[in-house]
């Protein structure tokens, strides 16, 4: 892990702000993502297609869709995104 | 205890000289009954090699005509059978394949008001459907009704399958809940190389021949899928959800409902 320091203007002043970088794995592959990161920012990191209907394992348990904003990812985290198949054809 | 004919050990040959297989596995599998929602993509290699193994009794449930483009993938229909209920077709050549296996067609959708029902005469199920409403009609009918199946579903040059016994992970612990009508392309928008629905539906078939003989372990509480264009496989660790609407601790679902079908394919159905 590094970390980097940066500064952030506000509108009461400066303030130093601390990033993580962290190594993940999403669907197998790594991937290096700075922290702090939610579910629901990697989601978008990725591109998702359909955010909204994605399914989301970390380390082999589902998040609930309403705690992507909230559940904070993890140096170490193993991320899974499974998506809709269906297959199909007009009747 | 089946007394086999000269020719039924003949025919089954290659399964009997299976060690994990056997004389007592082939019994099994003569006494089993399997149902297959779906004689399309998936339900299609799966009937065949079902069929092909000597299951006794084989369900085919649907309620389609064979179309013209169904013949790119579906490769229990011909182009003779083009216009024919596909339950017909199906039958057909399930008997040309092994009369020693007995076909029940229903020439009708699976449904809330027909699903248990007809789950409850069947050992195990197969989802080889092509909507999402009735795919989770099927996990919930199975899981209310104690009923191991195997859940398909391919697109493009995708696949993904688990299979379902009661107490491990079902299809709402992945997915909770039907995506909205038209969210998710279907094979008929998308594509679908029709080889791919032979690579899952054979997946199928021999999770249904391990699970009548007891044989391996079955694809439970993971999902494995694959892609084709890569020829790579994935298996997802899937256990069961604590918060599944269906399976969980605190069910929602009790009943069956049928959900609302995307709004292109009921225009077409009429």
């Amino acid at each position: 892990m590094e970390t980097k320091k940066a500064l952030k203007s506000s509108l009461q002043g400066t303030e130093e702000v601390n990033y993580l970088m962290a190594t993940i794995t999403v669907n197998g592959k790594n991937q290096e993502v700075k922290l702090p990161l939610s579910v629901l920012e990697l989601i978008r990191q990725n591109n998702v297609k359909q955010p909204e209907m994605v399914s989301v394992q970390v380390n082999d348990s589902f998040v609930n869709r309403e705690d992507f904003p909230v559940r904070q990812v993890k140096e170490g985290d193993q991320i899974e995104f499974l998506y809709f198949m269906g297959g199909g054809s007009v009747r | 205890m089946i007394d086999f004919t000269e020719e039924q050990i003949e025919r089954y040959s290659r399964h009997i000289l299976l060690q994990d297989v056997g004389v007592e596995g082939q019994e099994k599998i003569l006494n089993a009954k399997v149902l297959v929602i779906g004689a399309g993509g998936l339900g299609a290699p799966v009937a065949l090699y079902l069929a092909a193994a000597g299951v006794g009794t084989l369900g085919i449930v649907d309620g389609d005509v064979v179309d013209l483009s169904n013949l790119q993938r579906q490769i229990i229909h011909f182009t003779a059978d083009v216009g024919r209920p596909k339950v017909d077709s199906a039958r057909e050549k399930i008997r040309q394949i092994n009369p020693d296996v007995q076909v029940v067609t229903y020439p009708e959708f699976f449904t809330a008001s027909n699903a248990a029902e007809i789950v409850r005469k069947y050992d195990f199920i197969i989802d080889g459907t092509d909507n999402f409403p009735v795919k989770f009609l099927i996990n919930d009918a199975c899981v209310l009704e104690g009923k191991p199946f195997s859940h398909g579903g391919i697109l493009r040059f995708e696949g993904q399958t688990l299979t379902y016994v009661p107490g491990a992970a079902c299809y709402r612990c992945l997915f909770q809940a039907p995506p909205p009508p038209n969210a998710v392309p279907t094979c008929s928008q998308a594509g679908v190389l029709g080889a791919i629905a032979g690579m899952l539906g054979t997946i199928q078939a021999a999770e249904t021949l391990k699970y009548i003989t007891g044989v391996g372990d079955l694809l439970t509480n993971r999902l494995l899928t694959f892609n084709a264009k890569a020829m790579t496989f994935r298996e997802v660790k899937t256990p069961q959800n604590k918060c599944c609407p269906v399976c969980g601790n605190h069910p929602v679902v009790t009943e069956l409902v049928d959900y609302e079908q995307a709004v292109c394919d009921l225009a077409n159905r009429v």
